[in-house]
């Protein structure tokens, strides 16, 4: 080690301080009118911008930041970002002429900050590669190109009929406790070696459940590429509301540059990204509360009446870029939360207008046992099918509606007895296909093992076996393939397709495995 | 804005145009500060006459116009317009007196040369007479802080060494 000296210590200090400016400058200066609810009515700033950062200085001469966000005639209504407390009225506010910035770089991996980027994990501070603008105009149409490749959820029922592509912005929407953090999870947990940084933004949630998820994403090896952007229940209500401008303003850090830090380019690929806000509905209450203090009129729901676009600029980040720009993506997963699977509430009903697709959860399939609780029926993927694997559109392909046939057939069948055969069949089918959708939690599956799973449904091998050995048997098969023929999902992974060879021999080994498979378990 | 206007004349005939344009700081600065005197001023279920009395109790140092000009205020429940009195009369006076006002912080109070230098100074970059509206505040440690219009010039000792604790508690 280094022995530190009296000499050393001096040259250290000399070094730093040589770096302080200590030129004086002219800056606009404004007041403190009146302060309470996290928000401040300043006198002056007359040049202030609108969203433009304010540095507020307390008594005790700390500083506490804001954003600027009512310029009236006499004065700018701001939204303070830090300690309410330590500001008071009479209290100084100086304008920065910059916006609101949060640092971001691959040291945040692993790490649970707050929407400012400051760590709240108690593991140190972070070394930033570089600070990202958490309001940034989404790109436009001549920077992106059309989604084309696959975010695997490791969810059969998402990823077989509600395909999700990088760059596609996937609603997961439901009533509470039906299992829409899971699915979120689930995706985050599967992106294990597939080139995808995760980030995870919390938003209004308990502290303990933010805790849970982040131990959950740490037993399973997922913390190592996902950062956790957590504004709880307690924090302030502008935290609440720039925390998912903050998780995708340090997503895009990782869209925009390349693996050695400089801007993407068709040399230097952007990486690509998956950005979950968990959830929506409560950011919405959060600008809420905010613009009705800040005495903005209330509109429908006492929603201020631009929080469509609130949403919509959030959104729009979500991108996939063209080849020029390094190719990388953002994926957004917003989350909402419905009363009563009321999806016509204003907010549902903007966010879902917004998406490229929604994944609806309900709570009488959830306690029906259906889990993941996906109704396949009313969720929809706009642009996910182009980023299917074709191994998967080849299984898949008509599975949403012979499940949505099935479904028609289950409600006519209640009554009546006598049925065709050719009914009896294909209800036989799909309540079979229904069970092989089952899954459990944080049990994602490969996509390999997916087409395999539903090749054998397709195919007929499940009419057969008895409903309640379905999940025994999809599990046993898949440990059977894996161990006595991994050529087949070899031949899967490789050839992204189903070629005639490899579907013979997937038959043949299913057969074999039948064979020997004992429904008495 | 009348109320500024009315202000302005009466000082002037007064000839303190200059200190009234201070006190409404002050006072400007007491009632923000002052939840239970800022909403009980503007109490419309309070008579007039007992919250022009407690303005007048509570600020009797202050000159006579302003507090009648207030106290007017008071009655007409324009009293929410403060704010923008102290902006108008700041604006009106300086046009009046041909003057530009600046406030000055100083740790400890200017000495008679400094306070020609700067007055000097100003005058030659402003193209006319300056007021130093000066405030002593020993927070700042030492050096001088300047505004006026809004802008400020920050050139404290404190504020100095704040910028050193910043850099060196950021720089790795």
């Amino acid at each position: 080690m280094a022995e530190i000296s009296a000499q050393s210590i001096d040259e250290v200090l000399r070094r730093q301080l040589d770096a302080l400016d200590l030129s004086v400058e002219a800056r606009e200066v404004g007041t403190v009118i009146q302060i309470g609810d996290g928000i401040a009515r300043i006198d002056g700033l007359k040049g202030a911008m609108s969203g433009e950062l304010l540095e507020f200085i307390g008594e005790s001469g700390k500083t506490v930041y804001g954003l600027a966000q009512n310029l009236e005639e006499d004065e700018v209504g701001a939204v303070l970002l830090g300690e309410v407390t330590a500001i008071r009225e009479n209290d100084q506010v100086r304008t920065t002429g910059r916006i609101v910035e949060v640092p971001s770089g691959r040291g945040f991996l692993g790490r649970v900050v707050n929407p400012l980027g400051l760590p709240i994990d108690g593991k140190g501070p972070i070394k930033s590669e570089g600070t990202r603008p958490v309001e940034f105009r989404a790109p436009g149409v001549i920077e992106r190109q059309g989604v084309n490749e696959p975010v695997q959820t490791g969810i059969m029922a998402i990823d077989a009929m509600i395909p999700i592509g990088r760059g596609q912005r996937e609603l997961i929407i439901g009533d509470r406790q039906t299992g829409k953090t899971a699915i979120a999870i689930d995706a985050i947990i599967n992106s294990k070696g597939k080139d995808l940084i995760c980030i995870y933004v919390a938003i209004g949630q308990k502290a303990s459940t933010v805790a849970t998820v982040v131990e959950t994403l740490e037993r399973f090896g997922a913390m190592d590429y996902t950062i956790v952007v957590s504004a709880s229940a307690s924090d302030s209500a502008p935290l609440q509301y720039i925390a998912p401008m903050a998780g995708v303003a340090i997503g895009e850090y990782f869209m925009y540059n390349g693996a050695d830090g400089k801007p993407a380019n068709a040399e230097n690929p952007g990486r690509h990204v998956l950005c979950v806000y968990d959830d929506l509905s409560k950011q919405a209450v959060a600008y809420r509360q905010m613009s009705l203090t800040l005495r903005r009129p209330p509109g429908r729901e006492a929603y201020p009446g631009d929080v469509f676009y609130l949403h919509s600029r959030l959104l729009e980040r979500a991108v996939k870029l063209s080849d020029a720009n390094g190719a990388g993506s953002l994926t957004a997963l917003p989350v909402i939360e419905t009363q009563a699977g009321d999806v016509s509430a204003y907010i549902p009903t903007n966010v879902i207008s917004i998406t490229d697709g929604q994944i609806f959860l309900q709570s009488d399939l959830f306690f029906q046992g259906q889990r993941p609780a996906v109704n396949v029926g009313i969720s929809v993927s706009r642009v996910g099918g182009d980023a299917q694997i074709k191994a998967m559109k080849q299984v898949a392909g008509s599975l949403r509606l012979d499940l949505a046939a099935y479904r028609e057939l289950q409600a006519f069948a209640q009554f009546g007895s006598d049925l065709d055969k050719a009914t009896t069949d294909q209800l036989n089918r799909g309540v079979r296909m229904t069970e092989l959708l089952k899954q459990g939690r944080y049990m994602p599956m490969p996509v390999e093992d997916q087409v395999m799973a539903i090749f054998a449904g397709n195919r007929g091998f499940l009419d057969d076996i008895p409903v309640e050995a379905i999940t025994r048997f999809k599990a046993e098969l898949l440990q059977y393939l894996r161990a006595s023929r991994p050529e087949i999902s070899t031949a899967i992974l490789a050839e992204r397709r189903l070629s005639d060879e490899t579907s013979e021999q997937l038959a043949e080994a299913i057969t074999a495995f039948k064979a020997q498979f004992s429904v008495e378990g | 804005m009348i109320y500024a206007e009315v202000l302005l004349e009466a000082a002037q005939v007064e000839g303190t145009a200059f200190e009234v344009s201070g006190q409404l700081r002050a006072l400007q600065k007491a009632v923000r500060s002052s939840i239970a005197l800022r909403e009980t001023l503007a109490d419309r279920s309070l008579p007039a006459s007992t919250r022009r009395a407690l303005l007048e109790k509570v600020f009797a140092g202050f000159d006579p116009a302003l507090l009648v000009v207030l106290g007017v205020m008071i009655e007409r429940d324009d009293f929410a317009l403060l704010n923008k009195l102290s902006e108008t009369y700041e604006l009106c006076a300086e046009q009046a007196l041909g003057a530009v006002i600046i406030d000055v912080t100083t740790a400890i109070s200017l000495d008679d040369g400094l306070r020609t230098v700067l007055r000097d100074r100003f005058s030659a970059q402003f193209g006319c007479d300056v007021l130093l509206r000066e405030q002593i505040d020993p927070t700042i440690i030492g050096g001088i802080v300047l505004s006026s219009h809004g802008k400020r010039i920050d050139a404290s000792v404190a504020s100095q060494l704040e910028r050193a604790r910043v850099a060196l508690t950021t720089s790795r």
